[in-house]
């Protein structure tokens, strides 16, 4: 299953992947940005082009 | 010497990567080949202005990756020079000829450097490449003064980069406040403050008329006679797109490459498109003016439609919604749609005074776009309504 990892020191909060993968990237009640760390093989896609839109190349995807 | 490339991209940057990728993910086999005229294989230009300039990312860590699925040529270090429409050729700068079944234009913009005496004098400096940052950088020491010419973002971030590593900075701008072409009066001032209170200065209202020195530059005078002294100066007081290589190709240029509504270049033959900030084209949603939009995210998103609109020979017009951000000191600004469009702004979360807010940007009855301080996460909703709206 592909992994998903974010590197909060690089985010910046754009929301670029929330916008890209709602289902996977999602700001909680505080405004933290969470995600699911591990995807099932046919959200790969979708997590793909959230990395490709983060301004900030914060987002791996393995 | 002849080379044929089947899908040539013009410019190594971020609209044409996304372009290339585009390409292989709508299974095109062929050919592709990218010419670009810096050196480096593409980078991410965002930080340039805010973590390099500060020292918290390394010019290593903007590579944007490349899957080695990709399988482009890459003809790196050597400028576009020129481009035959009949012939379909683009000659490079080395004398290679390269021609093409396709070809996506994205060679960006160029800061623009005004006829100034001295202009050229060492110390002087624009921002928009890895080596302009590096030289920019080199200069930052603590404790010098740096002069900002034009208190758009660049200019800003800069100043906010430069004054956390310490130096002495003071921004200039004839306009009366800083991003005054796309931002509020109200949320300008919110800027405007913050510098302030961070001990940045600025002078508004003025015009550059000279640069001094002679061996490096020891100073900016203005309008009003008087001379402001400054061990670097940085001129940010916008760009112009790199339409040089085609000049006399039979395109038509106009403040850059002008498109149809699906990014094909006028009398580009329909083998031709352009994307990223050199586009300007009609954006369906927003009347027929053309424009171009100079941001991050349309690059990307340009570089893809206007690959595919290629490939595909598609009229789908390309409508996006625009958006950007800026980071300056502790104050994240995130903006979607047209703000700078709006006659007037209401603030429907937060306040000015908390330096966070979500302000909704009106044209009469229209939502024409929203900005958010501090509160990117409320701007995801507004994303969502705002792009169903322009489909
Ligand atoms: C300092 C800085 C900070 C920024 N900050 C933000 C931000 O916070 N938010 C945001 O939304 N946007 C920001 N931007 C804007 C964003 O980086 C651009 O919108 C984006 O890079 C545009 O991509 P592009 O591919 O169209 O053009 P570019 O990135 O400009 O790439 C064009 C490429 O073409 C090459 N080229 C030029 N002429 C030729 C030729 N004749 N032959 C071959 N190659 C050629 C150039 O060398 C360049 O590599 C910033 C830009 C800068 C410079
Ligand atoms: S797009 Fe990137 S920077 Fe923005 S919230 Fe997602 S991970 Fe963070």
């Amino acid at each position: 299953m592909p992994k998903v990892t974010v590197d909060m020191n690089l985010c910046e909060y754009h929301g670029q992947c929330v916008f890209v993968a709602p289902e996977e990237f999602w700001f909680d009640d505080e405004d933290e940005l969470r995600y699911t760390t591990e995807v099932p093989e046919n959200a790969r896609a979708r997590v793909e082009k959230a990395a490709k839109a983060c301004p900030q190349l914060a987002i791996k995807v393995e | 010497m002849e080379v044929c490339a089947r899908f040539l991209i013009v410019g190594a940057s971020l609209a044409g990567l996304r372009a290339a990728e585009a390409l292989r993910n709508s299974n095109y086999k062929g050919e592709i080949a990218i010419v670009g005229a810096e050196t480096h294989l593409p980078y991410n230009r965002p930080p340039l202005s805010k973590q390099i300039l500060l020292g918290s990312q390394s010019p290593e860590d903007l590579s944007f990756p490349i899957s080695d699925d990709l399988d482009v040529t890459w003809h790196l270090g050597s400028a576009a020079t020129g481009l035959n429409i009949a012939d379909r050729e683009v000659t490079l700068e080395n004398g290679k000829v390269l021609s093409y079944d396709r070809l996506l234009i994205a060679t960006g913009v160029t800061p623009f450097l005004p006829p100034l005496p001295n202009i050229d004098v060492p110390g002087v400096h624009s921002l928009r490449t890895i080596d302009d940052a590096r030289q920019l950088c080199a200069e930052m020491q603590p404790d010098r003064r740096i002069a900002i010419v034009g208190a758009g973002f660049i200019g800003c971030e800069v100043a906010a980069s430069a004054r956390k590593r310490g130096l002495d900075v003071v921004v200039l701008d004839q306009m009366d406040r800083p991003m005054a072409r796309v931002l509020p009066p109200s949320l300008s001032e919110v800027f405007r403050t913050a510098h302030e209170e961070e001990g940045v200065a600025f002078r508004f209202g003025v015009t550059v008329t000279a640069l001094e020195g002679t061996d490096h530059v020891t100073g900016v005078t203005l309008n009003t006679g008087e001379t402001i002294e400054a061990d670097i100066v940085l001129i940010a007081i916008g760009s112009r797109p790199t339409t040089d290589w085609l000049e006399g190709s039979g395109l038509v240029l106009e403040k850059g490459v002008v498109c149809d509504q699906s990014c094909r270049a006028l009398n580009g033959d329909n083998r031709i498109a352009a994307a990223g900030d050199i586009a300007v084209w009609p954006h369906l949603n927003y009347g027929e003016d053309r424009f171009r939009i100079e941001h991050w995210t349309n690059a990307a998103e340009q570089g893809a439609a206007a690959a595919r609109a290629l490939l595909n020979d598609n009229d789908a017009p390309y409508v996006p919604l625009p958006s950007f951000w800026s980071d300056q000191f502790s104050l994240k600004l995130q903006s979607i749609g047209q703000p700078s469009r709006a006659e007037r702004i209401e603030i429907v979360a937060g306040s000015l005074e908390d330096r966070k807010l979500v302000a909704e940007c009106w044209k009469g009855d229209q939502r024409v776009g929203v900005i958010a301080l501090n509160m990117a996460p409320k701007l995801a909703r507004y994303r969502i309504q705002m792009e169903q709206e322009l489909q």
